[in-house]
């Protein structure tokens, strides 16, 4: 499984994003805090008119530790927009993957060499499954 | 003006209409000497208004007779008197005025298209509504589809009629019949493009002319409908962006001859229905936005956000004009209050294409607008009775409530009634009287923002299960509020209407203050009556001893350390020799941070200590939940 990846760090570890699903890259604005919300939803932003769940990717994937999250990739599943929230976007990479996990359906569906660090592949449609279940 | 709609003109002699009545009217009560001082002002204004729209309209007789009315009233104005001489003359005019209106004197104004002939003229099959009244007849439907869904979900949960095939039918035949009401009562505000684009061939042919330009404007399918409120946002937006396509996009007749185009610059104005949503186009044959703008636009994915950057223009005109940014970011934020946005694409040479997307219709819901913790929440207008301060608290079986005329009412927190975290109840501040589901409930809130119609959109696939939001609006300056569903706050704190209902007369748990200080017991008291609990005081450690010696325990101490007589220390060494009652919980709250009084307290047998430098309200609720067990 080669593609095209959208790197991205949370928490001292990098994370690849399938280009395809992300829509746009942008510095998070005003998020407006929602009670009553799990902690994995941080708010809404609006995009262009558009109310959109604002995710931390960090608690997401279990690693939530309170820092500054100021950078947002704008993803896409099949109409299901949310912007995950990140510490740092780093570029966009062609990445040869190894797949695991295949059984588990998680989030975290593989990973791939980046030079010396290692890259955990993410899958866009398995963390929105697994924020609507942290909503529900 | 053999191009002007029928609904269009329909709309302007209802209006001149109203304003010629009202002239006649005052023109009277000024020769009966009956008169406010601003009737003149008010004169001259309708007679302005006529002229203006007769202009537009292309009624040049009307136009004639209006400009010299409003040029004896403004004399009028500036000399605090109208001659009484002069009203009689004013008046033949206006009737004449009104003539020329109503009797179709002109052909060229009656309807181009005729609808069948066996027709009555299209004006007598039309009834002239107050836009308020329909305003308010949406809102009750928008109000009966909101109780229909409490009904839903009452008979849903309801175990008498859970499975009941009669129930199920009924609720999906009301669901039906109001989704038809609905759609019938957002037609009756729906109009045609075509009503507001009456003015546009002669403004941007003005335009156009002083800017020495030749310039075509197309209309293609604006007789689409759209809600009357979608139009009206949009309407600034689309003249705009004619305007902009004439200023900025088209070329003068020479460059576009040296580059091999008709002299003539064509400009498209086309609106199309997709769905639910309504395309509206302004398409020019013009010189299109410069290459590094494209680029630009390329990485960033939009070319409208990229233009709505102050200081970005078209090429070749950012020396001509300043501030088409700031304009088009405008035109943005005013689309974004309808639900709309704002897309544009250009090609070099060839031209620029902007299109609005809005709403077919929209759900309109008033709201009253409130702030709870740097979050903009709106509540239905139909749910809330009243707005007031919240003085009055009283215990309601233990948990704090607000007096509401002969009742109480139980008091919340907005926050925690929306499910989130719950903080001690403000002292003060604004408290709505709010219908929830089954009871009225007293919501407290950080600020008032005012009242407002809002287009409620839903939270979309990802959010849909937070239920207590019927949706998300944007507001006029960017920013998100979240509508609350009434229906779904929670009235009661859960876990402790589950200790109500097994004693129902569970008295309030009882924590017993003990501080040298009045202010800080006073303090503790605000903040723990404030969360629901009863609670006594005491001035030091000796008077404490006393108390717990007279009376029942209470469910919790919360203690100094340093005080005169007996300290906090002594308190808890005393309280935990008791042979009865030792397993009280007690809290030691102090100044003292040094690890070893720390160490001290715990070792006399405190359960918990907190240092007031720390001392966070919520931190102090949450331990005596914690130790008191709720």
């Amino acid at each position: 499984m080669t593609a095209e990846q959208l790197l991205v760090q949370v928490q001292d570890e990098r994370y690849g994003v399938p280009v395809q699903d992300v829509v746009e890259v942008l510095r998070i604005g005003a998020v407006t805090a929602m009670p009553g919300a799990p902690a994995v939803v941080l708010g809404l932003q609006n995009l262009r008119g558009q109310a959109i769940p604002v995710v931390d990717l960090a608690s997401l994937l279990g690693l939530a530790e309170p820092a500054p999250r100021p950078y947002g990739v704008v993803v896409d599943d099949a109409g299901r927009l949310a912007c995950f929230a990140v510490e740092a976007v780093l570029g966009i990479e062609l990445l040869a993957g190894s797949e695991q996990d295949t059984e588990g359906k998680g989030p975290l569906i593989g990973s791939a060499l980046s030079g010396d660090a290692l890259v955990g592949l993410l899958d866009v449609a398995a963390l929105l499954d697994a924020t609507i279940t942290a909503v529900t | 003006m053999t191009d002007i709609n029928p609904e269009l003109l329909q709309i302007f002699r209802e209006e001149a209409d109203e304003r010629i009545e009202r002239i006649a009217d005052t023109l009277v009560r000024i020769e009966g000497g009956d008169a406010s001082p601003e009737a003149l002002g008010a004169l001259f204004r309708d007679a302005h208004s006529i002229k203006g729209v007769a202009g537009l309209m292309g009624y040049d007789d009307v136009y004639e007779r209006a400009h010299a009315m409003e040029d004896e009233l403004e004399q009028a104005r500036a000399a605090g008197a109208l001659a009484p001489e002069l009203i009689a003359p004013l008046l033949s005019s206006l009737d004449a005025i009104r003539q020329s209106i109503q009797g179709g004197s002109s052909e060229a104004v009656q309807p181009a298209v005729v609808l069948s002939p066996a027709a009555t003229p299209a004006r007598s099959r039309s009834m002239r509504v107050d836009a308020r009244r329909v305003d308010s007849l949406l809102d009750t439907v928008g109000e009966t589809v909101l109780h229909h869904r409490r009904l839903e979900h009452v008979l849903r949960y309801d175990q008498s009629t859970t499975g009941d095939d009669d129930a199920e039918d009924l609720l999906h035949r009301g669901e039906r019949l109001l989704d038809e009401l609905q759609h019938s009562v957002i037609q009756l505000r729906t109009l045609p493009l075509s009503s507001i684009t009456g003015p546009y061939p002669r403004t941007l042919r003005d335009l156009a002319a002083s800017l020495d330009k030749d310039v075509e404007l197309v209309f293609e399918g604006t007789e689409t409908q759209l809600d009357r409120v979608v139009l009206e946002g949009a309407a600034e937006a689309i003249s705009h962006l004619l305007r902009n396509a004439v200023a900025h996009g088209v070329e003068s007749a020479e460059e576009r001859e040296r580059a091999g185009k008709p002299r003539r610059a064509r400009i498209v104005l086309r609106a199309q229905q997709f769905g639910d949503r309504v395309a509206i186009e302004v398409a020019d044959d013009g010189r299109g936005v410069a290459p590094e703008l494209l680029e630009r636009a390329r990485l960033t994915g939009s070319l409208a956000d990229v233009l709505a950057e102050p200081g970005s223009s078209t090429a070749e005109t950012i020396t001509e004009v300043s501030g088409r940014g700031v304009g088009l970011d405008a035109v943005r934020h005013h689309l974004q209050t309808v639900g709309g946005e704002l897309e544009i694409q250009s090609q070099p040479g060839a031209g620029t294409v902007a299109r609005l997307l809005v709403p077919v219709s929209l759900v309109l819901l008033q709201v009253l607008l409130v702030e709870c913790e740097g979050s903009t929440i709106g509540i239905p207008l139909t749910s809330v009775s009243e707005i007031r301060r919240s003085t009055g608290r009283v215990s309601l079986s233990g948990r704090p409530g607000l007096r509401h005329g002969d009742d109480v009412v139980p008091l919340r927190d907005l926050l925690a009634a929306l499910g989130g975290r719950t903080r001690p109840l403000p002292a003060s501040g604004p408290a709505l009287i709010v219908n929830a589901a089954d009871q009225p409930v007293a919501l407290l809130c950080d600020r008032i923002v005012g009242e407002q119609h809002v287009i409620v959109k839903s939270l979309g696939p990802i959010l849909d299960a937070m239920k207590v939001y019927l949706g998300s609006t944007i507001l006029g300056d960017g920013g998100i509020a979240l509508i609350a569903d009434p229906s779904r706050l929670e009235v009661h704190d859960g876990r402790r209407q589950v200790t109500a209902a097994a004693t129902p007369d569970a008295r309030a748990p009882t924590v017993l203050v003990v501080d040298d200080q009045f202010t800080v017991r006073e303090l503790q008291r605000g903040i723990l009556q404030a969360a629901g609990y009863d609670v006594e005081t005491a001035r030091d450690g000796r008077e404490a001893w006393n108390r717990l010696s007279d009376g029942p325990d209470p469910d919790l101490v919360i203690t100094d350390l340093e005080m005169p007589e007996m300290d906090g220390i002594e308190l808890v060494e005393a309280i935990r020799r008791r042979t009865e009652g030792s397993a009280l919980p007690v809290i030691i709250l102090t100044s003292r941070s040094r690890a070893d009084d720390e160490r001290r307290g715990l070792d006399a047998g405190a359960d918990a200590y907190i240092v007031k430098e720390r001392f966070d309200q919520q931190a102090l609720i949450d331990t005596v939940e914690r130790l008191i067990g709720r």
